[in-house]
């Protein structure tokens, strides 16, 4: 047998084998296993493990008494076969997932027609573990190869746990209905199978988002990119993926800031971005480690994907300097990152899905329950903290569900989008509203814009379709041919009619299309209010249901407003009293307050100026109007008295905190 | 009052959920045991060299299919070169020939199993083996 002879390097009748076996012989030596527990304690014990240094043969590693594997192996061939055991090399890797060059060999011995393992090396007889991977038989070298080549080479291994319902075990498995799944039904269309048992997952991550967003309540950066950036990760892995999302937003971030300097469109500005993180992202696989194509391609691919997703976004928190709603929509976002990286990366839910595919009309179901969910979100929990357990707190759902979108008809929220339509419908009722001095529909119209802009002392303009205040600039005055604002910035005519121009290219525009700028004439509040607080407009917001006056306050710009009355930037929210207009209470990002913080003015029993005119006024908005739940913005003029700023389709919620009482009851 | 509910998306697509696991539990019944995992390990080779203009051979043995190792997957990226493979019941040996590539890749996913023999302590050494 050819296992039972004998080689150069395995001389089975040289005698010092014959002398080295009398010495370690058993007593029993008719017996497999006594003579092979012999033989394996003397190569394990006897001969000390080395470091591989090149070829040992077995009488090497006999006289040293100290070998690499291949000696000990040898060794124990040689010992095997002398004594009519058939025994041979196996050569292979340890798969332990480090990046390596050793190879290992170890031993197997014909037992009973089996080849059973031993590694006297490690420490295995008759057995041996899954990592073990074996690439010849019998004494061979493992790699050969023409000279002088600059010969060099790596063993990398990594193990994992896939599910088994995926893994094909040869052709029959292979061949086989009875194990078809839904997976397996995508590969044979051509989808790769980790694509397809990505794909599968998605409906479950868009579940995720929506929990995270109407259950939770946490807002995110674009409302699926997380979910993009998650499957991106489970090619680059979870750290790499995150690190990239950050890296992207903190580069687009930065460039931005530098880009605004240059004064660029918005457009340009966004390309400019892209081809900084290019430039960065070059750098990056230039010096970093990864050299796997399908890791290079997502680390180049993806950070583009999340910057043409979040561009919008990344412009409106730059512009505005929101450092704040920049770290929570990033949080938010890296947390369904992180849970739908889990749920794509899970096993079990990768087999429940391809074995039960039906699985996803639960998805479904689910998607749908949460969208006619009109309960109170977890973080409006803590945003009402001090009326939440009083039972009357509206929701953002429930305002939604069961106001905005079953009381307020499309076309009126469209029309209450659209400020200078809805002056329009306001004024054939013969409502006060601002004046409008010049609007510029499109870009031939500008110089005519620029030219009544000239001649404006103070103004405001404003983009037709805006929101949250975004894009209004307010000029309180002039030096020379420039322009001053609110916040004490010079503005060139140069910079106004850049940002005219981003105007009208939908910078601002609620829906992101182009839109229309127009100027106002700047408001000279009422002087009472004035003495309240002089650092900006303040406003007066009436919540109105079916027709319904429902609640009121008034909001005060503060220094750290920067003379915006958007309470979410830092102004004061006043409860008035409907019936006489007086201020009941005020509070200041979330405690109460008597004083103003900058001008020290009483805040508590101020009378609103023109109360009754401010109601009426308030309720003829709905009669222009209709719609079932609106609010309405109005300030006070010195000169012309209570004037109408917008109406707003879908009101906030603060107005509750202000007040200190939910909504829900006086909305029943 | 039922036929309202039914007719509920939410309650409609549930029941229909309930009724397909069903038909899985009662028609396929082996499919749902395989909701379970198996290691795999996924193993690679990277053989860099730099031809001469005469070109390049180089040979090295892969895995093969064995009692005890299984390969799922596998796929070599040799570039411009020729490959041939000498394949025998004990081994697989692979040789690459040509010019222009400097870099081998082998990648495989392979099931590997653990095995352990229990040898009999009366278990003569034999005297004759077959060839």
């Amino acid at each position: 047998m050819e296992f039972l002879t004998s080689t150069d390097a395995m001389p089975i009748n040289h005698p010092e084998i014959e002398a080295l076996w009398q010495s370690i012989r058993p007593s029993d030596s008719n017996f497999v296993m006594p003579v092979l527990r012999s033989i394996y304690d003397y190569t394990y014990n006897e001969i000390e493990g080395a470091p591989f240094k090149g070829f040992t043969d077995a009488l090497t590693a006999l006289r040293l008494k100290q070998a690499s594997c291949n000696g000990k192996g040898r060794l124990f061939v040689a010992l095997a076969r002398h004594v009519g055991i058939p025994a041979r090399l196996v050569g292979g890797v340890i798969l332990n997932g480090e990046r390596k060059k050793t190879s290992h060999q170890w031993v197997e011995v014909y037992i009973q027609n089996h080849w059973v393992p031993f590694d006297p090396t490690n420490g295995y007889f008759a057995n041996i573990p899954d990592y073990y991977v074996q690439l010849y038989l019998k004494d061979k070298v493992l790699f050969s190869h023409t000279s002088d080549i600059n010969f060099d080479y790596y063993f990398s291994s990594h193990s994992e746990r896939l599910p088994s319902l995926l893994i094909q075990h040869g052709e029959e498995d292979q061949q086989s209905t009875s194990n078809m799944n839904i997976v397996k039904a995508l590969t044979l269309s051509g989808m790769t199978e980790n694509t397809a048992r990505i794909f599968l997952l998605f409906p479950l991550c868009t579940l995720i988002v929506v929990f995270i967003r109407n259950i939770v309540g946490f807002r995110t950066l674009a409302v699926f990119v997380p979910m993009l950036i998650a499957s991106a990760c489970v090619y680059t892995g979870l750290f790499m993926g995150i690190a990239m999302f950050i890296g992207v937003l903190f580069f687009a971030f930065l460039s931005h800031l530098y880009l605004e300097k240059l004064k660029l469109l918005k457009v340009p500005r966004l390309a400019a971005i892209i081809t900084v993180l290019t430039m960065v992202i070059i750098g990056f696989i230039i010096v970093s480690d990864v050299r796997n194509p399908l890791q290079l391609g997502m680390l180049s691919l993806f950070p583009m994907v999340i910057i043409s997703f979040l561009a919008e976004r990344i412009h409106d928190m730059a512009v505005e300097n929101d450092w704040m709603e920049m770290l929570i929509s990033t949080s938010g976002s890296l947390g369904s990152i992180i849970l739908c990286y889990l749920s794509l990366t899970s096993l079990y839910l990768q087999s429940v899905f391809a074995i039960l595919p039906e699985l996803l009309f639960i998805v479904l179901a689910l998607i749908i329950f949460i969208g006619r969910w009109p309960g109170i979100r977890v973080v409006e929990y803590f945003r009402f903290r001090k009326i939440v357990g009083q039972g009357e707190t509206l929701g953002i759902n429930q305002r939604n569900i069961n106001f905005v979108n079953l009381k307020n008809s499309k076309k009126l929220l469209e029309l209450a989008i659209d400020k200078m339509r809805t002056k329009e419908a306001l004024s054939v009722l013969r409502i006060p509203v601002t004046e409008t001095v010049i609007k510029c529909e499109d870009q031939s119209k500008i110089e005519d814009f620029m030219q009544a802009l000239k001649r404006m002392e103070t103004c405001v303009i404003k983009p037709n379709r805006g929101s949250r205040g975004k894009g209004i600039i307010v000029l309180t005055g002039r030096d020379g041919n420039d322009f001053i604002t609110a916040g004490g910035k010079r503005k060139t005519l140069d910079d106004l009619r850049l940002h005219t121009i981003e105007i009208l290219t939908g910078a601002y525009s609620q829906s992101g299309n182009i839109d229309q700028a127009y100027i106002e004439p700047l408001v000279i509040q009422y002087d009472s209010i004035n003495e309240l607080a002089n650092l900006g407009l303040a406003d007066i917001r009436i919540i109105i249901h079916e027709g319904k006056l429902v609640s009121s306050m008034l909001r005060l710009p503060t220094t750290k407003s920067d003379g915006k009355a958007n309470l979410h930037q830092g102004a004061i929210g006043l409860n008035i009293d409907m019936d006489s207009g007086k201020v009941t209470s005020a509070r200041l990002k979330g405690k109460s307050i008597t004083t103003h913080p900058d001008t020290g003015a009483e805040l508590i029993d101020f009378q609103v100026p023109y109360w009754q005119e401010i109601k009426e006024i308030s309720s003829r908005c709905f009669d222009a109007m209709p719609l079932g739940y609106l609010g309405v913005d109005i300030c006070i003029d010195h000169v012309r008295g209570p004037l109408v700023l917008e109406v707003n389709g879908r009101p906030g919620l603060e107005i509750q905190n202000v007040r200190e009482k939910g909504l829900i009851n006086d909305l029943a | 009052m039922i036929n309202k509910i039914l007719k509920d998306p939410v309650v409609g697509m549930t029941i229909l959920t309930l009724i397909m696991i069903a038909f899985h539990v009662v028609y396929q019944p082996n499919s749902l045991s395989r909701i379970e995992t198996e290691k795999v390990h996924k193993f690679e080779v990277d053989i860099f060299f730099e031809p001469g203009n005469d070109g390049v051979t180089v040979r090295t043995f892969l895995p093969q299919d064995n009692n005890r190792q299984e390969i799922i997957q596998e796929s070599i990226n040799s570039g411009n070169l020729t490959t041939s493979t000498l394949e025998t019941d004990l081994n697989r040996q692979v040789v690459w020939t040509g010019t222009g590539t400097k870099h081998i890749n082998y990648n495989a996913l392979l099931s590997i199993a653990a095995v352990e023999y229990k040898i009999d302590n009366n278990l003569v050494i034999e005297e004759n083996y077959p060839e």
